[in-house]
């Protein structure tokens, strides 16, 4: 597959759709940037403009939000809570960290017990762990709300968060993982006189770094995402997250202007994006050590 | 380090537990509780006359309220809690602001969880809806005086769109919304000659034709009720036809009369190339693609501020009559009610604020309010109408439009059948069935849903 | 599929038996947390749907509960309604996790050399499945709005074409879906083929190709059956997640203003009428024999597909 010499009109012929391809892809975020920064009037212009012909940051607080050919920017909706959209920014970052770290750390545990040690039962264990995987969440979302409203959880982080701490996927993932893992060195570590969680934290943990990056990223993009569980369960302002306060922004007759919602899109794009390109390199050449593969 | 772990796990485990073990125990009382909550209400009955003035001012209570809608909707009604609070500093209001898109959903979570809200608004249907299954208490029964107070100050045709035949209210209008028609004054104008609105059928539809031959090939843009049950049923009103037998013992919408109205409103889509999509956006009223718009009355105040590009060239009309000879229009908006899980005392003090709603000075803080918001605050009665800050015409014009105002059918089934009569009018929008079949499919989905 | 497949054979067939059971103790305590919570979140869940999905339960605490057997399941399978998401949904599926699986292939493949050119494409594909949220429905709404404003109809009135009304008309809700799932998921197809590309010998190409096979032959003949595991994780996570799909059919189609499912239910997908039945028509029960029956269609699909897979891999 490797080329060494190439015609250069092969060379563009392939490369000009690609290219063109890979433009259309970030589309949608050019027009969610642009029209983030325009004023109300350029906004419902026809044709719409591609570059903003004056740039303002009304979208994201307008001073003046009942003058004419002006509305509420992002930041003056959500008025029930102090920070506003920050306040709904931070929730959806607090359980984008924290809900995968419990993910990581429940799962791998119990990953590491099921490749590296064995106890009666654990295949049964596991198989009913991967069984699950398959169970779509629409079948356990109304009786986790009943689960959750019975220990007056709704409407807390505790409710928006603790269902998503199970993962069956990070299960699965780590413990095709760990099985690379030499037994070598857990036994090693088991002669040396290390307790269980000792081996786990220190020698197994260490080594499977990749895998819990991999999955880490998937895990963080997954609740960033979560839509429908807060739509449930957060009651109010001071709980949404960002899914949920983009859909209620991006319906009709909030009266939203097209300019607030697309900098909510931005802005719940942009962290996302960020941490991506922090943990590229790593993200995608650990996908190819993990069990994934096959 | 490994006993900082073991501790991590049992403070883990313990959480676990506590979590399983209340689980478990609502599965196992949870007949338990329904039973006891039987016991509650009919106890609750008796004690209810005893109790009622006694507890809301014996102790403080806060009361929390969704309201359904936008944010201005939230603060109207906090305009309104804030002037009873100043009158009953034992009562604390708080406001939440639900979408419309998710409130439904929001409000029967919350029903099902037990716990939310006291006090809710919401679309017309809800009350009946979530009353019926127990959700929401019935204010007839439990506060007779004060619900027949409230019906005395509501027009009858709203009365009548909320209130079942069987007279259970779970809910009154909170604040009322009208679907109405505006034209682009200026482009019939120079269309036409004149700035005359069409009054009847024939002369909107002669309007349409003349603006289609001047090149306005698509002239007009319906966003409320767009292909749907609720745009239709204005059409059927006004053809004089009707969904159900005035007592709901029959379905009537396969007449003559929805016949003549489902021909006009495919003509509105095959002739007239009205755009299908739900909500179209309002721009092409604005840029002048098309002249006549359809939507509800909350666009009214706030569009010569938003849309100064048009102030002047626009007004808000009555609907076309049609064969029947009434204008008919569709009226919605908020009713506002009393969830069936709050404490005794909330619902008491819910009660007493509810009634205060229906007092010209909550009527005035809220009209107030919403104007502040370049928005506009319609009671549902003609006398409150009177004070709220608005110019004379428009005042005229909404009074009008009121009193030929219907809300959607209280007969049992709506609900559940109206999807349907949705889909049935979108497959002869969409050439999928002939309007007959069209017709014959609503209304056969109309009768199974009665029946169940 | 041969690592979840792994996962089904016992992790080491020796009989040794351990003396002491203390000497689990720490293990199974390391697993309870998991367990417990897996337990509260999901198998109890599940066993609870199953019975709720035999009832007649509305959602409402103080409503009595009545159990009505398969009542439930007889209704939905002679619900239009529900047989029209099915058939929405079937769609859906098909051409996403097939469009999605071909285009993650091919850009796999032409953009796995190093380079900086390639390392720029592949960022710009992956970047979607990054963000793909519902933000991006939000702003793809925007985009193929059906009059003449929408910045698509712009470009198409632009090149001289008539306005599509994308959002009015039932015909091109799932092709829109479909449009918009495979922007969103091409990019994470492609980071896996990647992966899978990574972990073929480079050898079996230098000797294919002193054998004089062309590039294209080597792709069918080394290339694609050396990828097949990736392949079949590619498209059996495809599948499970594509008939689940509801943000964007939340979004797109009408989020419960007056029109459940978009014009004609051409928006409509089961977990969108699911949604409808639960939580707005006070149906839970209904809602739950649903979720059941998507369960088991998904697993039916499943299991199908790895037989297929491993079946072709032992033929090879």
């Amino acid at each position: 597959m490797i080329r060494e010499k190439q015609n250069p009109f092969v060379w563009l012929a392939i490369r000009l759709p690609i290219l063109l391809l890979a433009l259309t892809m970030i589309i949608p975020y050019y027009y969610m940037t642009i029209s983030s920064f325009k004023t109300v009037q350029e906004l419902k212009r026809y044709p719409p403009t591609f570059w903003p012909q004056a740039i303002t940051l009304n979208n994201f607080y307008d001073p003046t939000p009942t003058e004419l050919e002006h509305t509420r920017g992002l930041f003056q909706y959500f008025d029930k809570t102090s920070l506003r959209f920050g306040r709904i920014l931070l929730n959806s970052l607090f359980i984008a960290v924290v809900n995968p770290l419990m993910q990581l750390l429940l799962a791998s545990m119990v990953a590491y017990v099921l490749a590296k040690r064995r106890v009666p039962g654990g295949n049964f264990i596991f198989l009913f762990i991967l069984a699950s995987w398959m169970i779509p969440w629409p079948v356990t979302l109304i009786p986790n709300f009943l689960t959750i409203s019975s220990l007056k959880w709704v409407n807390t982080y505790a409710g928006l968060m603790v269902p998503g701490w199970v993962s069956a996927f990070a299960v699965f993932f780590l413990r095709q993982y760990m099985l690379s893992i030499p037994d070598e060195l857990v036994d090693a570590a088991r002669i040396d006189g290390a307790g269980e969680l000792r081996i786990w934290w220190q020698v197994v943990m260490p080594l499977a770094t990749p895998a819990l990056a991999a999955l880490g990223v998937f895990a963080v993009l997954g609740s960033w995402n979560n839509f429908v569980w807060p739509l449930i369960v957060a009651q109010d302002n001071a709980h949404f997250t960002v899914p949920v306060a983009m859909a209620q922004l991006s319906t009709v007759l909030t009266g939203a202007t097209a300019g607030a919602v697309m900098l909510g899109a931005l802005l719940s794009s942009l962290l996302p994006m960020a941490f991506f390109f922090r943990f590229q390199k790593e993200f995608v050449e650990n996908i190819a050590m993990t069990g994934v593969k096959g | 380090m490994e006993k900082r772990f073991y501790l991590l796990l049992v403070f883990v485990l313990v959480l676990s537990l506590v979590g399983c073990q209340q689980a478990a125990a609502t599965l196992t009382a949870a007949p338990a509780t329904e039973v006891a909550a039987e016991e509650e209400v009919a106890t609750e009955a008796v004690e209810e006359e005893a109790t009622e003035v006694a507890t809301a001012e014996a102790e403080a209570v806060t009361l929390t309220v969704w309201v359904t809608g936008e944010e201005a909707d939230g603060g109207q009604v906090q305009a309104a809690a804030d002037a009873y609070t100043a009158q009953n500093p034992n009562v604390i209001i708080k406001t939440e602001v639900v979408p419309w898109s998710d409130a439904h959903t929001k409000i029967l979570a919350a029903a099902a969880a037990g716990s939310g809200p006291d006090v809710i608004t919401g679309g017309m249907s809800w009350g009946l809806e979530l009353g019926q299954n127990g959700g929401m208490i019935d204010l007839n029964a439990q506060y007779p005086d004060i619900a027949k107070d409230i019906q005395s100050k509501t027009m009858p045709n709203i009365w009548e769109a909320i209130v079942p035949a069987t007279g259970e209210v779970y809910g009154v209008q909170q604040s009322v919304t009208v679907n109405m028609i505006y034209y682009r004054t200026d482009i019939l104008e120079e269309v036409t000659g004149s700035t005359d609105t069409p009054k009847t059928w024939e002369e909107f539809t002669a309007l349409l034709d003349e603006l289609q031959a001047a090149g306005y090939d698509a002239p007009m843009l319906w966003r409320w009720g767009n292909t749907d049950w609720l745009g239709f049923q204005s059409i059927l009103y006004q053809a004089g036809g009707t969904f159900y037998s005035p007592d709901c013992s029959s379905v009537t919408v396969n007449s003559p009369e929805g016949a003549q109205a489902l021909d006009f409103m495919l003509s509105l889509y095959s002739k007239y190339n009205t755009p299908t999509d739900a909500w179209p956006d309002q721009v092409a009223f604005v840029n002048g693609d098309a002249p006549v718009m359809i939507d509800g009355n909350w666009i009214v105040p706030d569009f010569d501020l938003t849309r100064p590009e048009i102030a002047g060239k626009w007004i808000p009309a009555v609907m076309p009559a049609g064969p029947s000879g009434k204008s008919v229009t569709f009226l919605g908006g908020n009713i506002i009610g009393i969830m069936s899980y709050a404490p005794q005392a909330s619902q008491d003090a819910a009660a007493d604020f509810i009634h205060f709603l229906y007092t010209e000075e909550a009527v005035k803080v809220q009209a107030e309010y919403r104007a502040s918001q370049k928005g506009i605050f319609i009671p549902p009665y003609d006398e409150f109408v009177d004070i709220i800050p608005i110019g004379d015409d428009l005042k005229a014009a909404i009074i009008e439009t009121l009193s030929t105002a219907y809300g959607p059918p209280t007969c049992p089934g709506f609900e559940a059948g109206n999807p349907d009569v949705t889909k049935a009018i979108q497959e002869a929008i969409f050439g999928e069935a002939d309007a007959a079949t069209a017709l014959e499919n609503a209304q056969a989905a109309l009768e199974k849903t009665l029946t169940q | 599929m041969t690592a979840i497949a792994s996962g089904f054979e016992a992790a080491d067939p020796e009989p040794r038996r351990q003396s002491k059971f203390s000497k689990y103790l720490p293990l199974y305590g390391m697993m309870l947390p998991f367990l417990l919570l897996f337990f509260v979140f999901t198998v109890w869940p599940l066993v609870r749907s199953f019975q709720l999905s035999l009832t007649d339960y509305t959602g409402i605490a103080t409503k009595e509960i009545n159990f009505i057997g398969l009542d439930n399941y007889s209704a939905l399978l002679s619900d239009e309604r529900f047989q029209t998401s099915l058939w929405n949904i079937g769609r859906y599926v098909f051409f996403t996790v097939t469009l999605n699986t071909i285009i993650g292939v091919i850009l796999a493949v032409i953009l796995q050399a190093q380079g900086k050119f390639n390392q720029i494409a592949r960022t710009l594909f992956f970047m979607p499945s990054v963000t793909a949220g519902l933000a991006t429905v939000v702003v793809w709404q925007y985009i193929f709005r059906s009059d003449k404003y929408g910045l698509m109809n712009t470009l198409v009135t632009s090149l001289g074409g008539d306005i599509i009304p994308f959002l009015g008309r039932p015909t091109y809700y799932m092709p829109i879906f479909v449009f918009v799932s495979i922007w969103g998921g091409c990019g994470m197809t492609m980071i896996f083929i990647l992966a899978g590309l990574k972990s073929i010998n480079r050898e079996l190409y230098e000797a294919a190709a002193i054998d004089g096979a062309n590039s294209w032959r080597r792709f069918w003949t080394i290339t694609l059956p050396l990828l097949r595991p990736t392949l079949l994780y590619v498209v059996v996570t495809g599948i499970i997640g594509a008939f689940q799909l509801f943000d964007m059919a939340y979004i797109i189609s009408g989020g419960g203003l007056g029109s459940m499912g978009g014009p004609l239910d051409a928006g409509l997908t089961p977990m969108l009428y699911l949604y409808y039945l639960g939580f707005t028509r006070f149906s839970i029960g209904k809602a739950s024999a649903l979720a059941w029956m998507l369960f088991l269609i998904i697993i039916i699909f499943s299991l199908i597909l790895m037989r297929i897979g491993r079946f072709t891999d032992d033929t090879l």
